[in-house]
């Protein structure tokens, strides 16, 4: 490389251009799919890509389903949950208010379920647990997801 | 390739091996402080500074080295940093950005600058970590945050290829 690089070069605004197109796009998708799924309706939980535990909402209700290897231990009432999910790899803590979840508490290494996803606020929101293959999913109202 | 004066032309395999590792140590050492720190807005958005030392890799070395130090860096550093599922979608995201990295260097450059091929590297980088990550978690909702991760990914290629051109024009030899 020669001594004297620039840091900038008239065709870079080619590529600056292109790079600032394609983000605003995105952006712009993602809040136009905000803006068609942001009323949250329910909560899906998942172990290892089958899911174990929905919460409704509107009709302030769960339905379990059958999972190997999931304990599950629901703490709370009237639209305030605390959900211990343990598994053979540890557990984490998911919990349920009116409008939002979150996990707030678990055992795994990286604790980026618990410190890094934010709120689960809209349909379409994740929070993953990769260590423990936990998944919250928040459903909305344009969804196409079953619900009880 | 782009290395006119390159201080380490002429280095034999020996001392490009134990310049590789050099690089890597910091590379490890960049991606470990790099994780103490709070990821920006999303889980797994963060500059990427680790990637100056596998820039100067490729720039100094050639492909093969670089691609050792991103191995190394990537490996090592999520294993030390108590993470190791961060392998699964950083190495592919490390390995594809080094190679168009490499690509644009060889056929594009100098038509723009390395400033700007970083830039292309890190939004990359961004598009297959996210995408990787988004198949392995079964979770194609996530790729929806794609747009805020590629604007750090940007800043964070800006500032990769500011401090990697100046590095290189600190070490380059000077002009006879």
């Amino acid at each position: 490389m020669d001594k004297r690089e620039n840091f900038f070069k008239p065709w870079d605004i080619a590529v600056y251009a292109a790079v600032v197109i394609l983000l605003a796009c995105l952006v712009g998708w993602f809040f136009i799919d905000r803006g068609t799924q942001k009323d949250l309706t329910a909560i899906e939980i998942y172990y290892r890509e089958q899911v174990f535990l929905v919460y409704s909402f509107e009709k302030d209700k769960f339905e379990q389903s059958e999972a190997l290897g999931v304990e599950c231990t629901i703490l709370g009432e009237k639209g305030e949950y605390t959900i211990t999910v343990t598994i053979g790899e540890g557990y984490n803590k998911v919990f349920i208010e009116s409008d939002f979840a979150e996990i707030i508490e678990a055992d795994c290494g990286g604790q980026e379920c618990v410190e890094n996803f934010p709120r689960i606020t809209g349909g379409g929101d994740v929070i993953i647990c990769l260590p423990h293959r936990i998944k919250v999913l928040g459903i909305g109202r344009g969804s196409n997801e079953v619900i009880i | 390739m782009i290395t006119e004066n390159c201080p380490f032309q002429r280095t034999g395999t020996g001392g490009k091996i134990v310049l590789t590792a050099i690089l890597g140590c910091f590379g490890i050492i960049a991606f470990m402080l790099e994780n103490l720190l709070p990821t920006i807005i999303l889980p797994g958005a963060r500059l990427g500074l680790s990637n100056i030392f596998v820039l100067l890799a490729l720039i100094w070395l050639g492909l093969r080295y670089a691609a050792a130090v991103v191995t190394v860096k990537t490996v090592l550093g999520s294993l030390l940093c108590g993470n190791p599922f961060a392998i699964v979608f950083s190495l592919p995201a490390g390995i594809l950005s080094l190679i168009v990295i490499f690509l644009f260097l060889k056929y594009v450059y100098p038509k723009i600058s390395p400033v700007a091929v970083s830039v292309i590297g890190a939004v990359v980088n961004c598009f297959v970590q996210t995408g990787v990550y988004c198949l392995i978690t079964a979770t194609p909702q996530y790729f929806i945050y794609m747009g805020f991760l590629g604007i750090v990914g940007t800043v964070g290629g800006i500032i990769v290829g500011v401090l990697t051109v100046t590095a290189c024009s600190l070490f380059s030899k000077p002009r006879q």
